[in-house]
């Protein structure tokens, strides 16, 4: 009689003990889905304060004529559509929902970016400029009546933000059919009405699209000769026997075969190279064999790397800083011509520091940019240019760069090593017009130098 | 009867201690008899260290294991009961994963861009090899550069739904070696994936859309788009 009442009740403990335990589990979720759910809903009404506000800053950029107030409504364009997009960026749906949407947000701040800097240099707003202007300005119009006409749905429907945190997590990556999902995808297709914006800027479309300069006019190359490139390429280690196969096509942004080179050397390793289709040019490589302990010095590597562009034929290269990680270290080369030091043709090349191995190339900058320049003369001295410096600083240095400017624009300019108490700042002052162009700060780590 | 209650309790007991558990697996995973692995491994070195194991560090929690732990925890106040849970590994002195970057001198860094790139990698590709790793890397900084996709990195990692890593915290494991390497050079600048935005795994169920975008190339088990 005892042992069963005596089971019974341990039964019974167990089973509220459960049952507390699941309410408990229970409430916690609901708490921390409406948790997120609020998230979501400050998200979404930040963003469409902050596309309302766009709409009406950017109609009075139009009609603005003093350039200070100009000034003034394009940088608050910049800063509102960063808003946005960081808004939007946290709402829970894909590229495939409002790509586009996030794509416009970016452009128009950052075309606002370009029309400041236009501003600031003292050129005026043109026709042409005003267009793409009107064009944003209906283009955000257009975006402003979603989401005014979702703030309806919103107000009306209580669990609008419930369903997408119910989404996110079922995690169903079905095609979307549900209210919120929808309403998104149809925002975002009123926004792949309009065209590509194309300006210069970082954002801009013609990045997609442009030609990398190293390789043009060139003729195409087949797989046996990329192998072959390959072959010729890589840092051979004597007494090694190398095999190079195509693996494989890249249809990246630079077209390539893809080549993998194996060594009869037994550790295993494999160096993947791209070649590039048109040209025959390496792109970048990769040799991933595990590395041993250091035995060169950061110095000995740098004069391995130079010798190895070197002996491939990328001319007179200078080398600009390096970065350590672990037992291997990368150097960004620049080219130079004519004594002026080129920074947008960039190679980088990772040098192993057990033995001095070559274990990694990367040249795309290089082959976007690089091409016999027709530089500008300079139109002020050195001292004159050393005169715009910021006179706190202690100053030397003063070569001859060339710097990029925006996307497409380059300038030369000279750069000063500035140390004022404990940093050191980079000071690049225009060598046609004598401006100051830029400042970069010089930031010490373990493992190099880093440039801000 | 009375065996059948204590059976169904000591189940019950098990089943919370495991749901426990499995929150700090995230971290640093709960070992007991059975267990095995660098986790183990890494608990024998410091016994060893310490004087509680005498036997071969080899990654298996056997009985020796088992004999150190105790004793170890009967020395510093814990419970004696041979699992190493998180009292445990905070006593031992290995609650941080093993890799931890160093931390530079200057105030601006990109230190953590860098760790935080690091525990993505190791998230979405652990099994892949470095150069499926510095990919998956520099699919995330072509994101930043792309106009519709968020500006900075911890923008594109926590976009919501983007990497399934971060959403089911996979991505809070110890990172390793070659997850930091990779990292550091997607940084430097190496991108195999000739600018791609979009990555995944075929053999696994992926939102169909992701099909129609520009297939650039194929690196161990993931294909990469634009």
């Amino acid at each position: 009689m005892k042992k069963w009442i005596f089971a019974a009740v341990i039964g019974a403990l167990a089973l509220a003990a459960l049952g507390t335990w699941g309410y408990g589990q229970y409430t916690a979720n609901r708490k921390l889905e409406n948790y997120l759910s609020n998230k979501y809903q400050r998200a979404f009404y930040d963003l469409a304060g902050q596309v309302q506000s766009l709409e009406v800053l950017l109609s009075k950029s139009m009609v603005a004529s003093d350039p200070r107030l100009d000034s003034a409504l394009l940088m608050e364009i910049r800063q509102q559509a960063a808003f946005a997009q960081s808004n939007l960026g946290q709402l829970p749906i894909n590229d495939a929902l409002a790509g586009r949407t996030a794509k416009f947000l970016t452009q128009v701040g950052d075309y606002a970016d370009s029309l400041v800097r236009l501003v600031s240099r003292g050129e005026a707003i043109d026709a042409k400029h005003w267009d793409t202007l009107n064009s944003l300005y209906e283009q955000s119009a257009a975006l402003n009546r979603e989401l005014q006409g979702m703030q309806e749905s919103v107000a009306q429907n209580n669990f609008y933000f419930s369903e997408m945190v119910r989404q996110v997590r079922s995690k169903l990556q079905k095609t979307p059919d549900n209210l919120a999902r929808t309403d998104f995808q149809a925002m975002d297709k009123q926004m792949q009405r309009y065209p590509a914006l194309i300006y210069d800027g970082p954002f801009s479309e013609h990045l997609e699209r442009a030609e990398p300069k190293d390789l043009s006019g060139q003729g195409e190359i087949d797989a046996p000769e990329a192998e072959r490139r390959a072959f010729v390429f890589i840092d051979r280690q004597d007494g090694a026997g190398y095999q190079a196969r195509v693996t494989g096509e890249a249809n990246g942004r630079i077209p390539a075969h893809r080549v993998e080179v194996t060594s009869d050397r037994g550790d295993g390793a494999v160096t993947v190279l791209d070649v590039s289709r048109q040209g025959g040019k390496v792109i970048w490589m990769m040799n991933s064999r595990p590395l041993g302990e250091q035995k060169l010095s950061i110095e000995e590597a740098r004069q391995k790397a130079a010798r190895f562009l070197a002996d491939r034929g990328f001319g007179e290269m200078r080398s600009t800083y390096f970065l350590r990680h672990g037992n291997s270290v990368t150097f960004n080369f620049a080219a130079v011509q004519d004594g002026v030091t080129i920074y947008p043709d960039l190679v980088k090349v990772t040098v192993a520091l057990d033995n001095g191995e070559i274990i990694g190339v990367e040249t795309s900058g290089y082959l976007m940019n690089h091409r016999r320049r027709d530089l500008p003369k300079a139109g002020v001295t050195r001292e004159q240019a050393l005169a715009a410096v910021n006179p706190r600083l202690k100053v030397s240095g003063g070569n001859l760069v060339l710097i990029p400017d925006g996307v497409s624009e380059e300038k030369l300019a000279y750069e000063f090593h500035g140390k004022l108490g404990e940093d050191s700042y980079l000071i690049y002052i225009n060598a046609v017009n004598g401006r100051e162009e830029n400042v970069l700060k010089l930031i010490e780590t373990p493992g190099g130098t880093l440039t801000m | 009867m009375i065996v059948i209650c204590l059976v169904c309790l000591l189940a019950l007991i098990a089943v919370l201690a495991a749901l426990q558990g499995r929150q700090a697996a995230a971290q640093n995973p709960v070992l007991y008899w059975g267990s095995a692995g660098d986790d183990v491994y890494r608990v024998q070195q410091r016994l060893s260290q310490w004087g509680y194991y005498t036997g071969y560090a080899d990654g298996v929690y056997g009985y020796e294991t088992f004999r150190a732990v105790s004793s170890f925890q009967r020395s510093n106040g814990l419970l004696a009961d041979g699992v190493v849970g998180p009292a445990t590994w905070a006593a031992l002195g290995l609650s941080a994963p093993a890799d931890v970057p160093a931390v530079s001198r200057g105030a601006a860094t990109d230190r953590g861009d860098i760790t935080l790139l690091a525990r993505v990698i190791e998230g979405e590709a652990a099994d892949e090899p470095l150069l499926g790793k510095v990919a998956v890397g520099a699919v995330i900084l072509n994101r930043t550069k792309s106009a519709s996709f968020p500006r900075t990195i911890s923008g594109v990692i926590f976009q919501p739904e983007a990497f399934e890593s971060i959403s089911n915290g996979q991505a809070y494991r110890p990172v390793s070696q070659e997850s930091l390497q990779a990292a550091q050079m997607a940084m430097s600048g190496y991108d195999p994936t000739g600018g791609s935005l979009f990555f995944w795994n075929p053999a696994k169920e992926v939102n169909p859309w992701v099909w129609s975008r520009n297939v650039v190339t194929q690196i161990g088990n993931h294909v990469f788009a634009r």
